[in-house]
């Protein structure tokens, strides 16, 4: 009935015109305004007259009847369950003067008095003596939780109260169900009316010019109260409570943002890390660092023109393209487990091994601090160097940058990891500052800045000092790379890398010294590696491992045929891969899926027929004939 | 001897363990070896050890390249002549890039000449065998070189950087190539180049990125594939005649509302593509498209094909662990279904 009459109240803006056609409708829009006349009157601040002066002689007070049906006539909809639900928290929003009803400011309450002699009179109360007077006779149990939720104590009671995320729908109904037998709940649910009118009156200031002081005052109070309580709230501890108070009336509203299998929900809810999207978000908005509302607005971009994601979210040029729309890539980041808070380079990374052994190690945590920074190319390199070191073999490192002396006209070449970073000794970028003081090219150690070609303009004042490294755009990946050095705008040296950056993911002979990155990565960051045989096997280790990932190496002619169509016998490009979720459909088996070449945060669904072709034809052309099929754990 | 024994035992088998009509491609050891068998003084290349490639024929066997480390090598045969493309990378299993170039050398199999060409991927020879051409990843370039003046190299520089894609590539003569690209927006066309005047066509450019071309000629006209990235996409085939720069002249040979298609290939009377079909295009098949009938023949049944490969006129699929032919020892299709698609999109080949 309720929700009956409020969805007529929603339909309040109607035109005349349908009304007149709509007698029935007509006789319900006469209703509600009369409803609204009576609760305007009802609730209006009484004269001090009518009030009574002592309260003491009182021995219980009740809202008339009328004026009770006016309120839940008038109440929305999600607070409406509330009140039904626990006849107290009615009293507690009157308490803490939540004006729930639009347009009309409670200030009086209609009520009928018994006194202590037995004597009954019908009165206007003003809203805290009801409260006071209700709460001390009829809610006594109700009235201790007010304290909880004081400024002060409000954060420690969040933090008691653990809000548990639902993430289906049966933990969803069970949610609801607890929070609405809450005797906290009316608290919380206050205390997030209080934010969102504090929101809702900051928006109201900003739009609006004309507001008299003494009205602007009072607007900037509830702005303040707003954001003070709004502190203690975490953002997920704000959401959830959000959506409850707001949809607790409807499971199906309540629970579509848990039940569900979109990413842009789940990380609304807090429910999936902002990570999945927000390095996506961070490139297509142009922005370093996003706020909520920002990754939120992004989220709903993704979400209404899916195409979005098919070019854009990768760093240009540097994953397969085109990349799945952003309604498949949700698919696959709901089911996906890698942890990529991070973004990478495959492109000019150029070797996919590299690529995934970095990916490998960030999903374990195995990448140290010191390597980290915004370079998406250094990190990658700079992690496949650790395991080197940690293994003792840094000195079968093969990258050098190399040059001829100005002085000796000998070849010179040093170690150096690629990408750039600021501190770390043997980044490229460092490694030529070095090699321009021991080149005594330049008198100081000078910090070295990398440009692109299109990027230095020698008539600009910034570029006639100072150090800058120029690589050569046409054939320069990050390890086969020649480049310029123009020092105090003349140019200076150039400098070229050497070797091959031939690493093999995985075993590729016996008998050898030079161990795969598969290898390394078991030896020095304790993870275990099993091999997986089976379809069965991969879908239990996915399923059973929390944190389990599958990798493997497989042809990518048989994984992405529309990309890598085979051009001659037995072609196979040998192509790493990660897989880290699985799914079924129609009988069929999916996985969630990232090559080396594929955008870190775009993973694709593949079937388990591609894969397994991929897997089974490069085992026959794999010199060791190996099934590459591994679970880490 | 020993070389020439192993090819001699090659053979066709039932197989076993599939399901398969097909007949399986065996050997007494690794078939996946093999890179090229051709009749002509039965010849035939194969990978030894895993660094070197080795010729056997009639008369001998010898080795003809080897390489540093383990590598990759692919064989192209001239139609019209003794002469092969090879192609090698080195270390494949330690660069893993598909992208990265190997070397092309041109050999001839009677005077055992090996020509080093240059550094690409995907070498091949047009319809009549007088040029070849491949792509330069790196540099982003079509190369091409007429057999008769191999040290003059030509190309054809792409505006695409996109690091995933690799041109299509059809030159029937320098007044005749095509090849695609794509545009700043990623949207891929396919071109028509009169290399002796620069002259450039656009054919036909696609309306989103999801759209790619594959083209294959032969002698009087080039066949398009129009087709979707999605699985589930869509398939047109149609062609052109090479004196034809106005593609509403085109021909349409084939379409299909649900599933994309790929690895086109073609000859004077047919042409072959594996296409995906079935509910939510799970399923996938090599085609064969006869162009006298008009009629498209499903002509496998593995239910994942993912590509093919031909030694000759013969057509082989690796499919896993094994390698299936798709023609019996007569040369006839061992399975030949005739693929139609109804009003209801649904394919009744399964």
């Amino acid at each position: 009935m309720i929700s009956f009459l409020i969805s007529g109240q929603a339909n309040f803006a109607w035109s005349e015109s349908f009304f007149s056609s709509n007698s029935i409708l007509l006789s319900f829009e006469n209703l509600v305004k009369s409803t609204i006349l009576k609760v305007r009157k009802q609730t209006s601040p009484e004269n001090s007259s009518a009030i009574i002066t002592s309260i003491n002689n009182i021995s219980s007070v009740e809202l008339t009847p009328i004026q009770l049906e006016n309120l839940l006539l008038l109440a929305p909809e999600g607070y409406s369950e509330l009140f039904i639900s626990n006849s107290c928290s009615l009293y507690v929003f009157l308490k803490e003067n939540v004006q729930f009803l639009n347009d009309i400011e409670i200030s009086s309450l209609e009520a009928n008095i018994q006194y202590k002699n037995g004597s009954t009179e019908t009165k206007k109360l003003p809203i805290e003596t009801f409260s006071t007077l209700y709460f001390k006779h009829k809610c006594s149990k109700q009235n201790d939780y007010f304290g909880q939720t004081t400024p002060e104590r409000m954060k420690k009671t969040l933090e008691r109260e653990k809000i548990e995320l639902p993430y289906d729908d049966e933990s969803c109904a069970q949610s609801l169900s607890t929070w609405k037998s809450k005797l906290i709940t009316p608290h919380l649910c206050a205390q997030v009316w209080k934010i969102n009118n504090g929101k809702s009156k900051r928006a109201l200031l900003q739009s609006e010019s004309n507001i008299e002081i003494s009205r602007r005052a009072k607007l900037n109070e509830e702005i303040r109260q707003g954001e003070a309580i709004e502190t203690s709230f975490s953002d997920v501890d704000y959401t959830f409570l959000n959506k409850f108070c707001t949809k607790m009336y409807s499971q199906s509203l309540f629970c579509s943002n848990y039940g569900t299998n979109e990413i842009w929900k789940l990380i609304e809810n807090f429910q999936a890390p902002a990570y999945k999207l927000s390095w996506k978000c961070k490139i297509i908005t142009g922005k370093a660092n996003l706020s909520r509302i920002e990754l939120t607005n992004c989220l709903n971009k993704l979400k209404n023109n899916p195409e979005t994601c098919e070019l854009k979210g990768a760093f240009p040029n540097e994953a397969l393209l085109p990349m799945p729309n952003c309604q498949k890539i949700s698919d696959a980041l709901v089911l996906s487990k890698l942890v990529t808070d991070y973004h990478d380079c495959p492109r000019t990374i150029s070797n996919s091994g590299i690529v995934t052994a970095y990916r490998i190690m960030k999903h374990f945590g195995k990448v140290s601090k010191e390597v980290e920074n915004n370079d998406c190319v250094f990190p990658a390199y700079a992690s496949i160097f650790d395991i080197f070191k940690e293994s003792k073999e840094q000195g079968k490192w093969p990258l050098k940058l190399c040059y001829i002396d100005p002085v000796t006209k000998k070849e010179v070449c040093e170690v150096y990891v690629p990408g750039n970073h600021p501190s770390y000794t043997l980044a490229q970028n460092n490694v030529i500052s070095e090699i321009m003081y021991s080149s005594r090219l330049s008198p100081i150690k000078t910090k070295c800045n990398v440009i692109n070609n299109g990027e230095y303009k020698p008539e600009r004042l910034k570029f006639r000092s100072g150090c800058w490294i120029i690589p050569n755009e046409e054939s320069c990946t990050s390890e086969k790379c020649t480049m310029k050095i123009i020092f105090d705008g003349k140019e200076a040296l150039n400098i070229y890398a050497k070797g091959d950056l031939n690493f093999p993911f995985e075993k590729i002979k016996y008998n050898t010294t030079f161990r795969s990155l598969l290898q390394m990565i078991e030896d020095t960051k304790q993870i275990e590696l099993q091999e997986i045989q089976s379809l069965t096997s991969a879908k239990f280790f996915l399923t059973q491992k929390k944190s389990g990932i599958i990798v493997g190496q497989g042809c990518a002619e048989d994984i992405y045929p529309q990309f890598f169509s085979s051009k001659f016998p037995s072609q196979c490009s040998p192509l790493p891969f990660i897989i880290d979720g699985v799914k079924e459909l129609d009988g069929k088996t999916y996985f969630v899926f990232r090559s080396g070449l594929d955008d870190v945060h775009s993973p694709r669904i593949v079937p388990w027929t591609n894969i397994l072709s991929s897997i089974a034809r490069h085992s026959k052309l794999h010199p060791l004939k190996l099934w590459s099929f591994y679970g880490l754990n | 001897m020993v070389l020439i024994r192993m090819i001699l035992i090659l053979t066709y088998s039932l197989s076993t363990f599939s399901k398969t009509q097909l007949l399986e491609f065996t050997a007494k050891q690794n078939i996946f070896n093999i890179k090229y068998i051709a009749k002509e003084n039965d010849t035939t290349f194969y990978l030894k050890g895993n660094d070197t490639l080795a010729l056997s024929t009639n008369y001998k066997a010898l080795e003809i390249l080897k390489q540093k480390g383990i590598s990759e090598f692919g064989v192209v045969k001239n139609p019209n002549d003794s002469t092969y493309l090879i192609f090698s990378k080195q270390n494949n299993f330690e660069s893993l890039s598909p992208l990265l170039s190997g070397d092309i050398y041109l050999f001839n199999t009677n005077s055992k000449k090996m020509i080093m060409l240059g550094n690409g991927i995907n070498p091949k020879f047009n319809t009549d065998g007088t040029i070849i051409s491949y792509f330069q990843p790196e540099l982003n370039k079509i190369i091409f070189r007429k057999k008769i003046n191999l040290d003059n190299p030509l190309e054809i520089r792409l505006n695409s950087k996109q690091m995933s894609f690799i041109p299509q590539v059809e030159i029937v003569d320098e007044k005749n190539i095509y090849y695609t690209d794509r545009n700043n927006d990623y949207k891929e066309g396919v071109i028509k180049l009169d290399f002796l005047t620069q002259k450039r066509i656009i054919l036909i450019k696609s309306e989103n990125i999801q759209t790619r071309f594959e083209i294959c000629s032969n002698s009087k006209e080039v066949n398009i594939l129009e087709t979707n990235i999605s699985p589930t996409g869509f398939t047109f085939i149609y062609s052109l005649a090479h004196s034809e720069n106005d593609l509403s002249k085109r021909n349409f040979l084939f379409d299909s509302k649900s599933g994309s298609s790929f690895q086109m290939s073609c000859s004077e009377k047919e042409i072959f593509f594996i296409k995906y079909f079935g509910d939510n295009a799970v399923y996938s098949e090599l085609f064969r498209f006869d162009i006298a009938s008009k009629k498209t023949f499903v002509i496998s049944d593995l239910d994942f094909v993912t590509n093919y490969f031909k030694f000759e006129e013969n057509i082989y699929i690796p499919f896993r662990r094994n390698i299936y032919a798709v023609q019996n020892k007569e040369k006839n299709w061992t399975i030949s279904k005739e693929f139609k698609e109804n009003l209801n999109d649904e394919v009744n080949v399964k």
